[in-house]
């Protein structure tokens, strides 16, 4: 069953991915004969233009934005948490590149109900995602996974006052003069944020999930593939208050508010609890299924036990010229516990991922990624570039 | 989208909760076209799964803080549940804007 439901949802996704493709195509096609039309004479130069089309990620995703929306517009809810983002591959040992993208499906089976007090409850969900690249070999992130997902989830901490009529009335009003500023920094130094703050009784916001996870990954080209099944925990930790000590054991920040106040954003070396990474970490069975590298190595394809750590982490880099430029990195660790000296001399028994971006407002993007994950053909040789441009 | 004015309870304690929160820095006239992707919590790195659940961390704040200390009531057919998997579904998406999110909120919330 659980076989026949993935097989349907990586169907799905191609699916769309086609339909989105088919209009693109039929589009361009249509241009381009019209072009041909006008000047017969630049029909190399429209091949060319053509060509960097259909090779411009940024195309694909805005069609499929189209796409998408007229499908959200239908109501079906199985549309309702798919996401494909289309991106350029380069791979690092070459010039090649590659299009691509990359897909996220989820969808709740079950939240327990909440009131305004209970603030954890059971959760169970679906998930599948993967990165698929049209020349496989560039795929950085060789990647794809379906799971399912039972578990609890809850929050701590927040705004812990409960405020009468009175004082509501009176911080609405606070809140209204606040908007009524215009300038940005006599906005920041108002003392009327001390007001509001203060009744609010803000304190340090915990949110954890714990679970436990089952399902398939694999390679693009489903060559390699593997079960698995244990448990995991994810948790997040922020302070709204720069003064808390929570803020000041963001060890992570430091180096980026001293840029920042080097760079006069800040007056101070502050760094930001609200920027507090998030992290997840499991403990889980691996089941090969398709594995001839293992099996040529051990005679066997034996479950094992992998260890798996995930972080990640944004704060804000500097600001210039009224634009921001935030930092925005991610972490990915897998390990197999006792693993066996086969597994161990031919480098397959840790696998780590790192991945950082700069992303302006709507001007600036750089990324950079570095290592491999499970099903990567070969270990620290790829990394994936921006797609966004507009430098 | 709503209407981004500071007649609105809903736009001015989206916009004021959040800048608490210390997602953005802007003043309310421009705040409305802020994008999600603009804020500290949108880290396009992640996965989505992560995402998720960091945007859900934002909206369970914006919550409690709503009924706590705005004085909000769910809507008729709204309950916590709804409300916040409503925040963040506005929430993990890039090009969704501030306004977008208040007018959300003003669906799902009476100040």
């Amino acid at each position: 069953m659980k076989r026949i439901l993935l097989i349907f949802l990586c169907m799905l996704c191609i699916d769309l991915s086609l339909k989105a493709q088919e209009t693109i195509l039929s589009n361009l096609g249509e241009a381009i004969n019209n072009l041909k039309l006008l000047v017969p004479s630049e029909k190399s130069k429209f091949k060319t233009a053509a060509d960097l089309l259909l090779n411009d990620p940024g195309v694909y995703n805005e069609l499929w934005g189209k796409v998408y929306n007229s499908l959200r517009e239908t109501n079906k809810l199985v549309f309702k948490n798919l996401k494909i983002d289309f991106k350029t591959f380069q791979g690092s040992d070459s010039n090649k590149t590659s299009l691509g993208f990359s897909y996220n499906w989820d969808y709740d089976i079950n939240r327990k109900k909440n009131t305004d007090f209970e603030r954890s409850g059971f959760t169970a969900k679906m998930s599948v995602s993967g990165n698929v690249a049209v020349k496989t070999d560039l795929n950085p992130k060789d990647f794809q996974k379906a799971n399912l997902v039972l578990g609890k989830y809850g929050f701590l901490g927040g705004t812990m006052n409960k405020l009468d009529k009175e004082t509501i009335k009176k911080l609405n009003l606070i809140k209204q003069r606040l908007a009524n500023i215009d300038d940005k920094e006599a906005l920041a130094k108002s003392p009327l944020w001390n007001e509001v703050t203060k009744a609010m009784g803000i304190k340090n916001h915990y949110h954890y999930d714990f679970s436990l996870v089952g399902g398939w990954e694999g390679s693009q080209d489903f060559s390699k593939s593997q079960i698995t099944y244990g448990t995991q925990i994810r948790f997040s930790a922020k302070s709204y208050s720069d003064n808390n000590p929570l803020s000041q054991y963001n060890i992570l920040d430091y180096p980026f508010a001293l840029i920042r106040y080097l760079t006069g954003k800040d007056a101070t070396i502050t760094p930001y609890g609200a920027t507090l990474p998030i992290i997840t970490a499991g403990i889980e069975m691996v089941k090969p299924t398709k594995d001839s590298v293992r099996k040529k190595l051990l005679g066997n394809e034996n479950q094992f036990t992998r260890f798996r750590f995930e972080a990640g982490f944004r704060t804000l880099l500097a600001e210039i010229n009224d634009k921001k430029l935030h930092f925005n990195a991610a972490y990915r660790f897998f390990t197999e516990l006792n693993a066996p000296a086969a597994i161990k001399t031919a480098k397959l028994n840790k696998f780590s991922y790192f991945t950082f971006s700069i992303t302006g407002d709507d001007t600036y993007f750089v990324s950079y990624s570095y290592g491999n994950l499970p099903f990567d053909r070969s270990a620290n040789a790829v990394y994936e570039l921006g797609f966004k441009t507009n430098f | 989208m709503a209407e981004w004015t500071s007649n609105n309870l809903a736009c001015v304690n989206v916009w004021s909760i959040l800048y608490i929160m210390k997602q953005h820095d802007e003043v309310f006239k421009k705040a409305g076209k802020q994008k999600m992707k603009q804020l500290l919590f949108y880290n396009p790195v992640l996965s989505e799964d992560e995402l998720k659940f960091e945007a859900t961390g934002i909206a369970d704040f914006l919550d409690k803080a709503f009924m706590n200390t705005c004085g909000a009531e769910y809507e008729k057919k709204i309950d916590k549940e709804k409300a916040v998997d409503d925040m963040v579904a506005i929430l993990v998406k890039k090009d969704n804007t501030m306004a977008d999110l208040a007018g959300k909120v003003d669906d799902d919330y009476n100040f």
